[in-house]
């Protein structure tokens, strides 16, 4: 009797073992939520550096996160004098709300990028820096530098780039991609 | 490691079954040496079973199990030496936290935390062992265990499916320190020369691990480059054991 009792008891103590001994690796997934909101706004505010009361705005609105609607870009026009640097701001609405203190919670994966169309004396560059190891502009604090007068477009989109920013503009995806008219008058 | 710990199991089963002959027990008569195989449920606290993903701190382990090889050289009746050698295996928990952690710190669609090795120890300690006989076949024991804890914590995988190249890893890491267990337990003689002990021991180690990433690059979510909690807890243990008279 004693000597089954042992018996029983070691090859649960076994079975329990080899149970326990398993690896088992583990996975955890956190799935997409549905209906997540859209960006529909961008303002670019610009002030001139050498005369603060200098200031130009233009605004971009899209508010059909489908894209079936056209974007409302009448006020997507900024003038600037010609040989002039401006300090630029750019805001983001989500509808009537101001996501801008998100974006920049969320700087060290996010980088304004701007595509000046030719013949448009208009250089633009990043003035603000992300707190990555080693820091990388962001675009939420510009600097715009006209020379000569002309007309064209600058095309600025906001990237998002979790884990893949280098500060480049190629890696990640786009999270709004907005043009301005830009006319560089006397 | 798995055939290994069964043949050992089935090797001590057949001893005991061959010892379970009509000799009585005395746990008045002084042993010799004791040896025994040791198993049961680990269960840790502290910072290293906490969850919260903004927390460093937090080890996001859970409960686990323990096995090893135990043996007491005894003195006297009462006093001996002990020395112990056990794995210990711990559980993952609060990964969701963790997946919905980078999901919200990386703002993406959907992300998958991965797990890599496992979190386990090895312990090599030694130390006092005292034992007090009540009647012939129940003694009530104690021990104080100190030594060498070789430790390693798993790596994860934080896949983001939106974003491919983002996918990052934190590497698996190990670390020795010094640990110690202190224990009590009863322990039951079947025969002469083999019984059973149910045995609770509180086991504490603080090692120092070093946190290295791949492909890790922007500073966002939880990012910790070393681990320095206290892996302690409970084991609640079988022990077969089989004893060598003087």
């Amino acid at each position: 009797m004693k000597k089954k009792k042992i018996i029983l008891l070691a090859s649960i103590f076994t079975l329990l073992i080899c149970w326990s001994a398993c690896n088992k690796k583990e996975t955890a997934i956190a799935p997409p939520l549905p209906g997540n909101e859209a960006l529909t706004t961008m303002i670019i505010t610009a002030t001139n550096a050498g005369d603060s009361t200098d200031v130009r705005t233009a605004k971009w609105i899209e508010l059909d996160p489908t894209g079936a609607t056209p974007p409302d870009t009448s006020l997507a026009v900024l003038n600037l004098k010609k040989n002039a640097s401006y300090n630029v701001t750019i805001q983001l609405l989500d509808s009537l709300t101001d996501v801008t203190p998100e974006i920049k919670d969320r700087e060290n994966y996010h980088l304004f990028c701007f595509d000046v169309s030719s013949g448009l004396n208009l250089t633009c560059i990043q003035t603000d820096k992300d707190t990555n190891p080693t820091p990388l502009p962001i675009g939420l604090t510009d600097l715009f530098t006209t020379t000569a007068v002309s007309n064209g477009h600058v095309e600025v989109t906001l990237h998002h780039q979790p884990n893949v920013k280098n500060g480049d503009c190629a890696p990640g995806s786009i999270d709004m991609d907005c043009t301005f008219t830009v006319n560089i008058t006397n | 490691m798995k055939q290994q710990i069964a043949i050992m199991s089935l090797l001590f089963t057949i001893i005991c079954a061959n010892n379970a002959k009509a000799q009585q027990p005395n746990m008045q008569d002084k042993p010799g040496f004791i040896f025994g195989l040791t198993g049961g449920l680990s269960a840790p606290g502290g910072n290293y079973t906490k969850t919260d993903f903004n927390d460093p701190k937090s080890g996001f382990a859970g409960p686990g199990f323990n096995i090893g090889v135990t043996g007491t050289w005894f003195i006297n009746k009462n006093w001996g030496i002990n020395a112990l050698i056990s794995y210990h295996s711990y559980s993952f928990k609060g990964l969701q936290v963790l997946a919905d952690g980078f999901k919200d710190a990386f703002a993406i669609d959907s992300s998958t935390v991965n797990t890599q090795g496992s979190n386990y120890s090895m312990n090599f300690l030694v130390g006092p062992y005292y034992s007090l006989p009540i009647g012939k076949k129940f003694s009530f024991d104690s021990r104080l265990l100190v030594g060498l804890v070789n430790a390693h914590l798993a790596g994860m995988q934080m896949f983001f499916e939106d974003q491919a190249a983002s996918t990052f890893t934190q590497k698996e890491s190990t670390a020795n320190t010094f640990g110690l267990q202190l224990g009590i337990g009863g322990r039951y003689a079947i025969s002469k020369h083999s019984g059973i002990m149910l045995n609770i021991d509180y086991f504490y180690s603080k090692p120092d691990f070093s946190i290295n990433y791949e492909n890790r690059n922007n500073n966002a979510g939880r990012w910790i480059t070393s681990y320095n909690e206290p892996i302690a807890g409970l084991n609640t243990n079988l022990t077969l054991y089989y004893i060598l008279h003087p």
